[in-house]
């Protein structure tokens, strides 16, 4: 066990350095890890924050990278890629929505994939958005159903998939339709369903 | 209770919180990426993708692509499953072992169902080892502090559920919180003694609220003491991983030509878990109190070896200088405690014929174990029994082994010494509950114990006697 944990400390210090050169701008802490022994998966789990520049963590939950033995090598992903262009991929969203006439409440964007040292460094909103990279765009589409000037909520959705599509945007869509602007987006919902383009 | 969960939607539920990288990375269930996605939604989003699904591939202990399928599949004809909402997923930090948890909310009936997974890597198994002796572990309390985290005010029903160690865990919360409403926990382990007497009030005003769903023949739920009503029902698996596949989470699952998932109640308990349940118990209760944790650590080293295929490090938790004495005197218990009840062997028979092992030489392993002498004879000549096996063509794996591990030779004569000490029917195997823990069950419920209390009867008797003769005379 106490070889084991002088193991996960080496690498520990590597997932430090790897998020540091990947990412010069920003500070990182790693804060744990769940290794991949005892379970089904064939990675370790590696948490992290980011701090500010006196050194607190800037977020309450911690990101994930993943590590990898590959033969010698000790392989790093991560998705913090995500936090760099989250905010211009949910503008250009409801960008497009709002100019379609829907009334959106809230838009989250999340991405399932992981990349490497040399991936995602300078990566572009348009491009995952577009699918030219394909990050696994996972977004989540709040919309007040007092203010849906389409017939059924069905055909507010193929609207929608109809604009995004018009847009080149990819991923997976998830719609949820809420009562009204001030509603709660678990306890009020009217319909939802996804698509996926 | 009040849950509008009916027992297969517990068990599909249990079965999504251990759903993990199916086709991908949006195929985990708990990833904080599904939070407000509907449960319906979840399994869309990773059906679509069915063809990156192996259906050989195991993707949780025991559970293989195809069979994560018919659990999906089971899921998605369920609109009342479907239409639940995944509030949030909780990740526990590496220091409280990585577990993780869901709250899931019910629309229909406004019920907040807060699931817990099972052991999640080694850290978690250290510490269900570690509920031997600890009062509460540390992990079950990283759980009740999540939970008390949690915002439930406007929910009419709490219910928490979980498998194994998440079972565990949800019946912890269910005694520690008086909030819950409803606790499922499907093949949990229970409590040790100390836990028992500290918390009996606590077990005896919330257990009617926990409802143990457990296979027949699980080996999980027997460890230690339980709380709550138990129930039984069939096990589905006897495939690759043979007698260990009572435990998995889709053990319960039976599944119809439709895809349609259900489960079925057994008549009872199976009577090999109902045995080993009481060896176990006796085995614990006897155990010094000091020696506690070192055998806790024994038996972690061994479990952890064990899953990550370390043969050496199993054989070493047995003639190192570390865990020898620990393993030596679980052994030697086991070993007279067969002796006592012969039953224990036809239990074992089947285990391993389940498991596809050759059960011939049980009987002659059995009449060597129950002689110490024996034994110790063996353990003492490792030279001429390797000849002897050598010469009659035993198999060369187990001469070659033999040899290179002479150390377990040594470890049989410790054995041999340790079992002429052990009564191993001294101590009742039963589960302690609130109504026998204190004084009259640890006090009468051993044998030596019972013929003490005879003696104090008697004495007093004879007092009474005395005094009533001399009363007469004057």
């Amino acid at each position: 066990m106490d070889q084991n944990n002088t193991e996960l400390k080496v690498q520990m210090e590597d997932v430090e350095a790897y998020l540091r050169s990947k990412y010069p701008g920003h500070s990182f802490e790693v804060t744990g890890c769940t290794p991949l022994a005892g379970t089904a998966r064939d990675y370790d789990e590696w948490f992290y924050n980011t701090l500010d520049a006196e050194g607190n963590a800037e977020n309450e939950s911690s990101f994930v990278a993943m590590g990898r033995i590959n033969g010698d090598s000790y392989e790093l992903t991560d998705d913090f890629y995500g936090e760099l262009i989250r905010d211009e991929i949910v503008k250009n969203i409801r960008k497009a929505a709002l100019e379609a006439g829907f009334s959106v409440i809230d838009i989250k964007a999340s991405f399932w994939e992981q990349f490497g040292s040399d991936e995602a460094k300078d990566i572009s909103a348009l491009d995952v958005l577009t699918g030219k990279i394909n990050a696994g765009n996972d977004i989540k589409i709040f919309l007040d159903g007092s203010a849906l000037k389409q017939s059924s909520y069905e055909n507010a959705l193929v609207e929608l998939e109809k604009v995004f599509s018009q847009k080149k945007f990819t991923g997976d869509y998830y719609v949820v339709i809420l009562k009204d602007k001030d509603a709660d987006p678990a306890r009020d919902r009217l319909y939802s369903d996804s698509f996926t383009l | 209770m009040n849950s509008n969960l009916s027992i297969e939607e517990i068990v599909l539920i249990n079965n999504l919180l251990y759903a993990e990288n199916l086709g991908g990375p949006k195929g985990t269930f708990l990833s904080p990426g599904q939070e407000m996605k509907t449960i319906g939604d979840y399994v869309k989003g990773v059906l679509r993708n069915s063809d990156l699904i192996e259906d050989d591939k195991e993707y949780s202990t025991g559970i293989t692509g195809s069979e994560y399928k018919e659990i999906l599949s089971a899921v998605g004809r369920n609109q009342h499953l479907k239409d639940m909402i995944i509030m949030q997923v909780h990740i526990e930090s590496s220091d409280a072992g990585g577990g993780r948890s869901a709250l899931l909310y019910d629309p229909a009936y406004n019920e907040a169902i807060v699931g817990f997974k099972g052991t999640e890597g080694d850290a978690e198994w250290i510490d269900n080892l570690s509920g031997l002796c600890r009062v509460p572990t540390a992990y079950q309390q990283s759980a009740l502090d999540w939970y008390r985290s949690l915002d439930l005010s406007g929910y009419d029903i709490i219910t928490v559920t979980g498998h194994s160690k998440g079972g565990n865990k949800s019946k912890y919360i269910t005694l520690m919180d008086e909030s819950v409403d409803n606790c499922f926990a499907m093949d949990g382990q229970g409590f040790n003694d100390e836990f028992i007497k500290k918390y009996a009030s606590n077990i005896r005003e919330y257990e009617d609220k926990i409802l143990n769903i457990n296979a027949e023949s699980d080996f999980v739920n027997i460890l230690l003491n339980d709380v709550g009503k138990k129930t039984y029902y069939l096990g589905t698996n006897f495939g690759r991983l043979g007698f260990v596949e009572n435990h998995c989470s889709n053990a319960l699952l039976f599944f119809d030509d439709q895809g349609e998932a259900s489960v079925w109640k057994a008549p009872k308990q199976d009577k090999k878990m109902v045995d080993l349940d009481h060896m176990l118990n006796s085995f614990v209760r006897s155990y010094p109190a000091a020696k506690k944790e070192m055998l806790y650590n024994a038996l972690g080293n061994i479990i952890v070896c064990a899953k990550n295929g370390d043969s050496e490090g199993i054989i070493s938790s047995f003639t190192g200088e570390t865990y020898s004495d620990n393993t030596a005197d679980l052994m030697a218990f086991v070993l007279r405690y067969k002796e006592e009840k012969p039953e224990m062997m036809t239990s074992l028979r089947e285990i391993l014929s389940q498991n596809g092992f050759d059960t011939e030489m049980l009987g002659i392993m059995d009449f060597v174990t129950n002689h110490e002498l024996l034994m110790e004879f063996i353990g003492a000549s490792p030279n001429s029994i390797i000849n002897l096996l050598r010469l009659n063509n035993a198999p060369k794996e187990l001469v070659s082994f033999l040899q290179n591990h002479r150390g377990l030779f040594d470890f049989l004569i410790l054995v041999a010494s340790k079992m002429r000490d052990i009564d191993p029917t001294r101590y009742r195997g039963d589960d302690m509950t609130p109504d026998t823990a204190g004084g009259w069950f640890s006090s009468f419920a051993r044998k030596t114990s019972t013929k003490k209390k005879a003696l104090v009867f008697a004495f007093i008797f004879l007092l009474i006697l005395l005094f009533i003769l001399l009363f007469v005379v004057h």
